[in-house]
């Protein structure tokens, strides 16, 4: 590849800048600082390698939105291609080739495709700054790139890979016993499972311990069960017959005691108590005798007590039943005869009390009949005339008034000053006054004056006469008001009225005078019935008087007192006459029964007396004991009667029953009928069952344990887990294994394909520092182990490290030069064959090996092509040889 | 008068089943003890004269609780029907077991408690001799000895068979199964006996039919390596060279692993899950073992997507719905054999590590030293007294498939996929 022509329209400080022509193999670009040499640096790796960054990028001028320039290149095939590049809001590329225009976008031209741009900077970019060794980043890209780096889209770094499998390995084995690899989880999950074993195999053996243990308890049980069977059917046997024999017992001893007692059975159940018996019903009878015959003696007493008295007025009983009926009637009346006495009197002082506001001197009975009389419409009429003329009179009065009161008014009096005081003031005038005006006003006043003297004289004359007419008219009234006082008085028929109230009648004098009338009826009225009820009083009282004679009894003290006395006295009448009836009926009885009586005491003596000479044939001193001997031997033979009864219901079958008895007895076996080898059986009974029980749980407690044990995790499960781990583990173990043999032998083959390429590089290198030292420094070499470049040389014995040892900074950079060529020589050397660009890269250097470097350039110019951007004039002097020379200007 | 017997082997029990699933361990369990009890049904219906056991009636020295009541049920449900059991101890119950001499067998039950043959006269119900049955125990679990030499020849006419747990060489089943009491089948054939009712090889085999010499393979499926039906042989000695053995089933459930090896084209679990049930449908399909219940071990392998996806989270949902989808009792699924979709070929001899890589691998199958040299340092799967030898042959192992893995480490995951 070789640069032929650059170009900017719009790069940096560089405006529509054109190089010269660059057909060279050596291009000198010189200029002083700042005249646009690393711009033109840049501007070049622009054009091969597209934009970088593409947003802010250093070189759009900053009085600009864009960038752009352009080169023309040559390839080894001898075309020329043109490369555009434009960054505006996008990045743009383009090549034309044979007027082919073909789109780059912002990505290298296609003859760099094999190589990154890190790469290119690193190796064909050249400046002070970046002769030395490649960072460990660039230094690796560079190692890939050499060593296959071509496929570097394809395969993963080999540290990667190796670090991946190691990594996968140790997480499934480690020779050391750090982390938790798989192989060392499953060995912990082994040792559990062991344990597990040890715990199944505990479990077998206890298995084994139960099922003999259960066997054992089976073979006690049978023969505890087989025990109990036994003991249960004697028990059985005792509990069917034993009490059969006790009740036997029993009613032999009954027997023999009841012998004596069976042969006085013809005497009394109880012949003492039947003795006492007899004696208690004698003196039962006895007071049966004493009270029915003082019952007789009352009954006699009762019929003796009625009297004649009382025979007498029991024949008055219907007329006293009557009056008793007309008590209330009587006590009513009595009680009425006083309520109108007391309401005649108060009628009585109202009258009076009336008859004082209206009629002279009081009540009179007289006016009795005259208010009888009196006819009370034509009052009313009368009185009313009297109203009307009364009426007429006070208005006419009061009109007569009127009159007289307007002619002594005021003003009327004072209506002659008018005229006077004009007239006195006109004179004055007309005395007084000198002027005409005057004269004719005062002469005015005195006209006006006479005119009001006379209007005042003619009014006084009219008041005069209505006065007059006036009291005529009131004179008239008061004649007719006095006729009609008199109309009042004859319609009052003579009745004595007050004359105060005769000379101004009015309706109060109508109202009065009907009271009046009223309270005189009431009077008369209630006379007339206090006298019809007195009568009817009367009646019944000479009707008491008259029962009471009869009956010989005292009167009492009041009508309503003697009917009270002979109630009382009819009733005690029939009482002592009712009992009188009752005791004749009862008499006849009683005297029977006192004759029954004494015949049933005569028969009790009897049978005391025999049954007390058969009670002396007894054992006995005295009745008691004999008694008592008797009733004993009874007392055994009735418990034996009642206790074969109750045995014959209970046992159906008693007579076998009896039988087997016997039977037992005469086997020998009637121990079952004893109480201390029965109780004894019994104890044994509950101990065997007890301990039955007692087995029975533990059987059951083992089947369960067995139960329980059975369902736990078995041995050969737990042997197939371990087994089955120990597998896994075999297999993660071959697999470790194989991994690690994977990576070992990646290792190796890196290390191989490393030996089979790097070495020409180096050697290369070693003949390029040998040409620019002179031959002092002849060989370079890599370490691998430490990734450092040593060098050796004509006088030096050992490698050294170039980093390491004291070398100055003119060698260490001839040296990374010399490697770079190198490098560039193995990049390229199937590609394009690639500028390098040396930016003020050897200022440093003494001149010696300045020389040989201008020299050793030369040489590589035949190649390819060399920008050296320099701001030293003399290095056209070492290079010059058909170098094209650029100066570029201050910008 | 004929000779009918049933001839089992290999019951195994109280075998540790290798499996995280407890439930499929309880099940494995059971369908051996009613696979047992099958064979005990078996027997008596069809009134055979006589139930032999060839060998490993247990996994181990003893019996555990459980299978002892169970053994000694079934065995005395056989006496009671007047049944005798003939029982040739093997080598993972020899003779010399804890539970052979220490449980209280029923009557009917006759063991071979020595490693020299012992001949038992079977009798039928009148008492007439209808058969010999001669057997012979491991004395050990690592018997070594060939017994089928001392076993006698036959004599007469009466039936003649032979009962023995040993491995007979030189047949296809055997390949790979402990040699213990070895023997071939020539020794067997020069007996002269009817029938040779062999144990050890779990798989049934009929190693010759004329004089029948079988293995019937145990009577349950104890691992996905145990596949097919399992049961035993009921067999009828009519008359000398007139043998009638037929295989019977008798366990319920039984293994069947599925091979799934296509599935390149595969993007998501449930475009997986949807394959695996397609395979087990075609799978029902084509079985003949109605009304059983099948086990599946579905074994993925070769390239495909999802090959670092599926973790064992995922693979136990897609287990579960596979099993819900078709109401299957279990179904385990190997995801281990997937692999990138890569083609290690395409980048051998290339200029970059991984051909390298690949061209490196090419020289550790030839260069012992080279291959010792780049072994891990602490070997984890092999323990650190090995010798040079034993060493080779593990990392000889471990180079199995390395080539797909070494492309899967160093290939990035968006490169060229097949």
């Amino acid at each position: 590849m070789r640069i032929k022509k650059l170009s900017a329209e719009c790069f940096g400080a560089f405006k529509g800048w054109e190089s010269c022509d660059l057909d060279s193999n050596i291009i000198i670009v010189h200029g002083e600082n700042e005249s646009g040499k690393t711009t033109l640096f840049k501007l070049i790796s622009t054009i091969l390698y597209g934009w970088n960054p593409v947003s802010d990028n250093p070189y759009i001028p900053w009085d600009e939105s864009y960038g752009q320039c352009e080169a023309l290149i040559s390839l080894k095939d001898n075309n020329d291609v043109k490369v555009k590049r434009s960054l505006k809001s996008r990045a743009e590329g383009h090549v034309l080739t044979g007027g082919v225009r073909r789109s780059l976008g912002n990505g290298p031209i296609s003859c760099l495709n094999y190589l990154p741009n890190e790469i290119f900077n690193e190796v064909y970019m050249l400046s002070s700054d970046t002769l030395r060794f490649p960072d460990e980043k660039t230094w690796a890209m560079l190692q890939d790139e050499l060593l296959g780096g071509q496929y570097r889209t394809m395969l993963n770094p080999v540290k990667q890979v190796m670090s991946a499998l190691e990594e996968e390995a140790a997480g499934l084995w480690r020779s050391d016993r750090r982390g938790n690899p798989k192989d060392k989880r499953l060995g912990e999950n082994k040792r559990e499972m062991k344990s597990k074993l040890k715990e199944a195999s505990e479990n077998e053996d206890r298995l084994y311990e139960l099922e003999e243990k259960i066997d054992t308890l089976g073979k006690e049980i049978e023969a505890l069960s087989a025990r109990r069977l036994e003991i249960n059917s004697m028990l059985e046997y005792s509990g069917e017959l034993y009490p059969v024999y006790k009740k036997k017992q029993r009613l032999d001893e009954y027997m023999r005691a009841g012998k004596y007692g069976s042969q006085f059975e013809y005497l009394p159940d109880n012949p003492f108590k039947a003795i006492s018996n007899l004696e208690d019903g004698k003196r039962s009878l006895y007071e049966e005798y004493r009270s029915l015959a003082k019952e007789r003696d009352r009954l006699k007493g009762i019929i003796d007590a009625l009297t004649e008295q009382d025979k007498s007025l029991l024949s008055y009983r219907d007329i006293i039943e009557n009056l008793k009926k007309k008590y209330s009637q009587i006590e009513s009346d009595i009680n009425t005869v006083s309520d109108i006495e007391n309401e005649i009197e108060r009628l009585k002082d109202r009258l009076d009390y009336r008859s004082k506001s209206v009629l002279r001197g009081g009540w009179q009975d007289s006016c009795y009949d005259i208010l009888r009389s009196i006819d009370e419409a034509e009052l009313r009429s009368a009185i009313d005339s009297f109203s009307r003329a009364s009426s007429k009179y006070n208005d006419e009065y009061a009109r007569l008034s009127g009159h007289k009161a307007d002619s002594r008014s005021n003003f009327s009096g004072a209506l002659w000053l008018i005229p006077v005081l004009l007239l006195l003031f006109s004179s004055g005038g007309l005395i007084f006054s000198d002027s005409t005006s005057m004269m004719i006003l005062s002469g005015s006043m005195l006209l006006l004056g006479l005119c009001f003297s006379a209007i005042y004289l003619i009014y006084r004359k009219g008041r005069k006469s209505v006065i007059k007419e006036a009291a005529e008219r009131v004179k008239k009234a008061a004649g007719d008001r006095d006729e009609a006082i008199d109309g009042v008085g004859k319609a009052l028929n003579g009745l004595p009225i007050a004359s105060q109230r005769l000379q101004n009648p009015g309706e109060s004098l109508v109202v009065d005078v009907s009271t009046l009338i009223d309270l005189a009826e009431k009077i008369a009225d209630d006379v007339e019935r206090r006298n019809t009820i007195a009568k009817r009083l009367e009646d019944a009282s000479s009707t008491a008087k008259a029962v009471i004679a009869g009956g010989r009894l005292s009167p009492g003290f009041s009508i309503l007192g003697s009917i009270s006395m002979l109630e009382k006295n009819l009733k005690c009448t029939e009482e002592r006459f009712s009992e009188y009836t009752r005791a004749e009926a009862s008499l006849s009885e009683i005297e029977s029964s006192i004759g029954n009586t004494e015949k049933m005491i005569k028969s009790i003596e009897s049978d005391i007396k025999a049954l007390l000479s058969e009670l002396e044939k007894l054992e006995g001193e005295c009745l008691e004991d004999k008694c008592r001997l008797l009733l004993e031997s009874r007392e055994q033979l009735k418990k034996a009667e009642t206790l074969k009864e109750e045995m014959e219901q209970s046992y159906p079958d008693l007579e076998k029953l009896l039988y087997r008895i016997e039977s037992i007895s005469d086997e020998g076996r009637d121990w079952i009928f004893d109480d201390e080898k029965l109780s004894a059986a019994r104890i044994s009974k509950m101990e065997t069952e007890n301990r039955l029980m007692e087995l029975k749980e533990e059987m059951g407690s083992c089947k369960k344990e067995l139960e329980d044990r059975l369902n736990r995790e078995r041995k050969d499960d737990i042997r197939g887990e371990i087994e089955r781990i120990e597998v896994e583990r075999e297999s993660i173990r071959i697999k470790r294994d194989k991994l690690i043999l994977l990576k070992n032998i990646i290792y190796e083959a890196d290390r191989r394909f490393r030996e089979e390429n790097q070495p020409g590089i180096l050697q290369k290198a070693g003949e390029y520092i040998k040409v620019i030292t002179g031959g002092r420094y002849s060989g370079l070499y890599m370490d691998d182990e430490d990734r450092s470049l040593q060098v050796t040389g004509n006088y030096i014995n050992d490698l050294l490290d170039v980093e390491k040892r004291m070398l100055s900074r003119g060698t260490k950079e001839q040296i990374y030069l010399s490697l770079r060529l190198a490098l560039m020589d193995q990049l390229d050397s199937k590609e394009e064959t690639l500028p390098i660009f040396l930016d003020e890269a050897l200022v440093d250097w003494d001149s010696g090996r300045f020389s040989n470097t201008a020299g050793l350039l030369q040489e590589v110019s035949h190649k390819r092509q060399i920008f050296i951007f320099t701001c030293r004039e003399d290095l056209y002097r070492y290079v010059g040889g058909g170098a094209v020379y650029m100066e570029l200007e201050y910008r | 008068m004929s000779f009918k017997f049933v001839h089992m082997a290999d019951l195994h029990m109280d075998t540790p089943f290798l499996s995280k699933d407890e439930n499929l361990r309880k099940t494995l369990r059971l369908a051996l003890y009613e696979s047992f009890r099958s064979c005990v049904d078996l027997s008596l219906s069809e009134s055979v004269h006589a139930f032999l056991i060839a060998g490993d009636l247990a996994d181990g020295d003893n019996l555990s609780f459980t299978s002892k009541k169970f053994l000694l049920e079934q065995l005395e449900r056989l006496n009671h029907g007047g049944i005798p059991v003939f029982y040739a101890p093997g080598n993972h119950d020899p003779y010399t077991s804890r539970f052979i001499n220490e449980l209280k067998w029923p009557q009917n039950v006759h063991i071979f408690k020595s490693t020299v043959p012992e001949s038992i006269k079977v009798y039928d119900s009148d008492g007439n001799i209808i058969g010999v049955v001669i057997g012979a125990g491991h004395e050990s679990r690592k018997e070594s000895r060939n017994l089928s030499l001392e076993f006698p020849g036959a004599d007469g006419c009466i039936p003649y068979v032979g009962l023995l747990h040993a491995y007979v060489s030189g047949t296809k089943c055997s390949e790979g199964d402990d040699r213990y009491a070895p023997c071939s089948i020539s020794n067997l054939l020069e007996t002269g006996y009817d029938y040779w009712a062999l144990g050890h090889i779990h798989k049934r085999e009929v190693l010759c039919d004329s004089p029948y010499i079988v293995y019937p393979g145990n009577i349950s499926g104890r691992d996905p390596g145990e596949t097919g039906q399992k049961g035993v042989y009921l067999v009828e000695i009519k008359h000398k060279d007139i043998v009638d053995a037929k295989f019977i089933p008798t366990s319920k459930v039984y293994w069947e692993n599925i091979y799934i090896d296509s599935l390149s084209g595969i993007r998501g679990t449930s475009e997986l899950e949807k394959t695996i049930c397609e395979e087990i449908v075609k799978s029902i399909e084509k079985s003949s073992m109605a009304g059983m219940n099948p086990l599946y071990r579905v074994i993925l392998k070769g390239p495909c997507p999802l090959y670092n996806s599926l973790d064992c989270d995922e693979t136990a949902d897609i287990e579960g719905a596979v099993i819900s989808d078709l109401d299957i009792k279990h179904l385990e699924i190997i995801s281990e054999g997937l692999t990138r979709p890569v083609n290690p070929g395409e980048y051998r001899n290339q200029p970059h590590i991984l051909g390298t890589a690949l061209s490196l691998l090419d020289t550790l199958s030839t260069d012992d030293e080279l291959l010792l040299k780049l072994a891990p340092k602490d070997m984890a799967g092999i323990g650190a007294g090995a010798g040079r030898e034993e060493k080779l042959e593990y990392l000889r192992s471990l180079l199995s498939n390395i080539d797909f893995e070494t492309a899967a480490a160093l290939l990035k995951e968006d490169s060229n996929e097949d």
